[in-house]
Order: structure tokens, then C-alpha cells, then sequence
């Protein structure tokens, strides 16, 4: 309850991985090809969107921007299910020739994360950030992955950020403290999901 | 006593222009009651003032007439519309209550926006037009649900929490003692905060050509059935961006509704779901 921000869930629609869940993934997929910035949060995951991607075999000549969720980026998973996310991210990206940023995140009750890639185009830079609640070391073929989807001259560097004495109450709580960049919620209701959550605690 | 005045007068026009230009710029920041009246006083201060003033407009359907009377010249200075729609009080025990749909909020609901969209349709395409809808009752905040932001006025949320810490709910009938929720709302009180708002637009709706995004933030808790929204989106040939930020218990109708691909072409968009 505290994790969702006092969102009445009613347990009306158990959330499995449905051929509904897949369709959704498959049709942003083919949708995001119109796109230069798109930014979904708890609807789709990001594993099956970038599988249904692969499938789809073209580019994304526009998107500059991509931001999802994964329940892949959770504490207790294993961890070559998170690194085989981040290949499948990079080999998305591959197809995505303005990609400026991507950003995959998640959160939980108490832990959240983000693995955060950007580019600047200016100065020939690229890099690879982990922030989070828990510990995480990116291999090194996650690391080389990465490396190939930046253009040639393009320096990737890998950085790390571990979230000390963080209180995540809520996924306002995780957007405010992993510093998720702009688009993935409007600045006020940001707010209000967050003063919201505080007053939920306060009771 | 005039002749005292006379003397004294500021002499405004003797100062710098870009002088002028700064005592203007913090006056429309300041935002002191009666400002935007400053407009009137030359075209020096228009030209400063209006672009200010129309920039963002956070209506209610009463302001609708004001929308429509707004002169040709300032409809390119409005960059962003929200249209806060009151729906209907209730009392005990009908906040306890599910509602499936109200008749009464489906009728304002559709009203609303067919005279939205229809004061509009006459505005020339220009730049950027955010549209966003909204809709709640003012019984939302007084029964279960104290500590929700709903409509307008939660935009400045600096010290909110140290005001509605100050405030201490005492309602035992609604779950609040002592400034303390003891008891979450039941189900049924819920589903009347997420109750659908309607089940389709008036088949007048005209087009609009002017607006290029269209925003559903959370503070909207009333469902839009995805045929609602397609019908909305469609009115709306030159949509670029869509913020859509929805609420769980609507995700299995949003789920159908992305699924047959019903999204507009569009640039940006972005979806988030709690």
C-alpha cells in the first residue's frame, strides 16, 4: 500500500504476464518508431519491450529518450537476469541512432535503482551509471556491450552510486532519489505522490 | 495637494528602457492582486504583461464564457489550458458508496468538454497548446480521502506539509482521529473516487487544431475509458505529446486499449503507472 502511494489496489487484476502484458509491449515497440521521447512507467516491462524490439529487426531513427521500468531490477534477482537486460537494452540501442538517453529503473518497498546511460554528443562522452539502494557491479560484458553502442570515437564511462540512508516509501520517493531525469513524471505530481506518501506515514 | 503630486511624479519615462523592462518583468513575477490590470495602462506594459498573464490558464467551466471572448491577439499568448471540471457534492452515507457512473457527473463531463472543444475549434494553429483535463468534486476532499491533492491549488506545494500537518483531521467517521488515519476507506468509497467519468463524447465533439498536447495527470482520479480517450486524441489531428499519468486500478482498460494500437502518431509521450 505504502509502496504504491496509498493507490487503492484492489486485487481486481492480478498482475501476471499475460498475452495482454506482451501485446502492450509489442505494440509501444512498434509505436516508439514515431517517438523521440517515451517514458513508461509500471505499465509495460522493460525486458519484453526490448524483446519484442529484437523482433521487429528495424530502427528508431528518432527516439532520443527512452525510459522504462523493470521488475528485472529488483534486489532479490538474480543477477545474470539483470546483465542479460542490460545486453538486451544495448542491443536496442544499437538500432537507435539519436539515442541520447535510456534509463531503466524500479522500485520497491524500501529499495529502488536505476541504470542510466547517456550520451553527450559535445565532448565525445558517454556513461554507464548504477545508482542505487543496493550494491551492484556491472560485468564486464555488460560494460562491453555498452561500449559498442556508442560511436566509434565515443569515450563510455562507467560510474556507480550507492543511495546511503535513503527512506524509499514510495515510487516518488524512488524518482526523487535515484534523480531520474526529467519526463518520467510531471514535477507537481511528483509532489503530490510524495506529500501524499508522507501523510500516509504519518498515520 | 496636486500641484505636490505633480512634482513628485515618478518620471518613468526618463528611465532606461531596459530599466523599465525589470520593473515590469518583477511585477509579473510578484503576481500582487490586480497585475495583470497593468496591460491596460499603455502597450509598453501590455507587450510585457499579457504574454505572462495568458501563458498558463487554469479555468474552471464557468471561466468557459471568459475563454471564448478572449480577443484574437491573445489566443497565441495561451500556451497551456487546464479545464478543472467540479462534479456534483455528496454527502452521507453516499460517500461510502460506489458509483458506477453518476449520471449527473457524465452529463457536466461532456458538457464541459464539448464547450472546450468547441470555443477551440475557431483557434488558428500556432505554437505549442497543452490541454489538460481534470475533474473532481469538492465532497472528494472532505470525506475519506483528506490528504489527496485533487483539483487546482496544490501547484505551489513548498510548505503543504507543514500546513496540512497543522490542520489535524478529526473526522472518526471517516477514518481520521486527531489528525491520524485510523481506518483506510472501504472498497466502495474507492471506487467512487476511480469511478469512470463517462462512457463516450458527444459524437459534436469538433475538431481542435490548435492544441499539440494533451496531459492527464494523477491528480485526475476518475477513469477515461480508452474509447473515450480515442475519441478525444482523435478530435485532435495535430496532438505531439501525450502525459498520461494513470492510475492502477484503470491499467487492465489501458492495457486493452494500447494493445489494438490506438495511439495518434506522436513525438513524446509518456506514460507512468502507480
Amino acid at each position: 500500500m505504502a509502496l504504491n502511494n496509498a493507490t487503492p489496489y484492489l486485487g481486481r487484476y492480478t498482475e501476471t504476464t499475460s498475452a495482454v502484458d506482451l501485446a502492450l509491449a509489442k505494440a509501444f515497440a512498434i509505436k516508439s518508431h514515431n517517438l523521440e521521447r517515451l517514458s513508461i512507467s509500471y505499465m509495460i516491462d522493460a525486458q519484453q519491450f526490448f524483446t519484442s524490439c529484437q523482433q521487429l529487426s528495424c530502427n528508431w531513427n528518432l527516439l532520443q529518450s527512452l525510459t522504462l521500468t523493470s521488475s528485472t531490477l529488483a534486489r532479490t534477482a538474480p543477477r545474470r537476469n539483470v546483465y542479460t537486460l542490460l545486453r538486451n537494452a544495448s542491443l536496442t540501442a544499437l538500432n537507435m541512432p539519436q539515442l541520447k538517453s535510456m534509463v531503466l529503473w524500479n522500485s520497491e518497498q524500501g529499495q529502488a535503482c536505476a541504470v542510466i546511460y547517456q550520451r553527450h554528443t559535445a565532448n565525445g562522452t558517454a556513461i554507464l551509471t548504477w545508482r542505487g539502494t543496493w550494491d551492484l557491479e556491472l560485468s564486464h560484458d555488460v560494460v562491453e556491450s555498452w561500449k559498442k553502442v556508442a560511436p566509434g570515437s565515443c569515450y563510455l564511462r562507467v560510474e556507480k552510486e550507492a543511495l546511503r540512508d535513503v527512506d524509499i516509501r514510495s515510487h516518488g520517493d524512488a524518482i526523487y532519489h535515484l534523480r531520474l531525469p526529467d519526463g518520467v513524471i510531471d514535477p507537481a505530481s511528483l509532489c503530490q505522490i510524495r506529500q501524499e506518501g508522507m501523510m500516509q506515514r504519518m498515520a | 495637494m496636486p500641484k505636490r503630486h505633480d512634482d513628485n511624479a515618478f518620471p518613468w519615462a526618463s528611465l532606461p528602457a531596459d530599466i523599465r523592462l525589470l520593473v515590469l518583468e518583477e511585477i509579473s513575477r510578484q503576481k500582487y492582486r490586480g497585475w495583470a490590470l497593468c496591460a491596460a495602462v499603455c502597450k509598453e506594459w501590455q507587450a510585457i504583461i499579457e504574454p505572462k498573464n495568458f501563458y498558463q490558464l487554469a479555468l474552471q467551466v464557468s471561466c468557459l464564457e471568459g475563454l471564448e471572448y478572449l480577443v484574437i491577439r491573445q489566443r497565441p499568448l495561451v500556451q497551456y489550458i487546464c479545464l478543472n471540471i467540479e462534479l456534483p457534492r455528496y454527502a452521507c452515507p453516499t460517500c461510502q458508496r460506489n458509483a458506477t457512473m453518476s449520471n449527473r457527473s457524465s452529463t457536466i463531463f461532456r458538457k464541459a468538454i464539448l464547450r472546450l472543444f468547441s470555443i477551440l475549434n475557431t483557434w488558428q494553429p500556432t505554437g505549442r497548446l497543452i490541454l489538460e483535463l481534470n475533474a473532481s468534486s469538492p465532497s472528494d476532499s472532505e470525506h475519506w480521502f483528506k490528504n489527496y491533492c485533487f483539483g487546482p491549488g496544490h501547484e505551489d506545494t513548498g510548505d503543504w506539509t507543514q500546513q496540512e500537518k497543522a490542520i489535524r483531521w478529526h473526522d472518526p467517521k471517516h477514518g481520521w482521529v486527531d489528525g491520524q488515519q485510523v481506518k483506510a476507506p472501504d472498497a466502495p468509497a474507492i471506487l467512487r473516487l476511480f469511478s469512470p467519468l463517462c462512457l463516450n463524447v458527444p459524437q459534436t465533439l469538433p475538431v481542435v487544431h490548435a492544441v499539440t498536447g494533451f496531459w492527464i495527470r494523477r491528480q485526475l482520479r476518475h477513469e477515461l475509458f480508452p474509447e473515450v480517450l480515442k475519441a478525444l486524441w482523435e478530435k485532435l489531428p495535430r496532438l505531439e505529446s501525450i502525459v498520461y499519468e494513470l492510475w492502477r486500478v484503470r491499467r487492465h482498460y489501458c492495457q486493452i486499449a494500447c494493445a489494438y494500437g490506438m495511439f495518434n502518431p506522436i513525438l513524446n509521450t509518456y506514460l507512468i503507472s502507480f
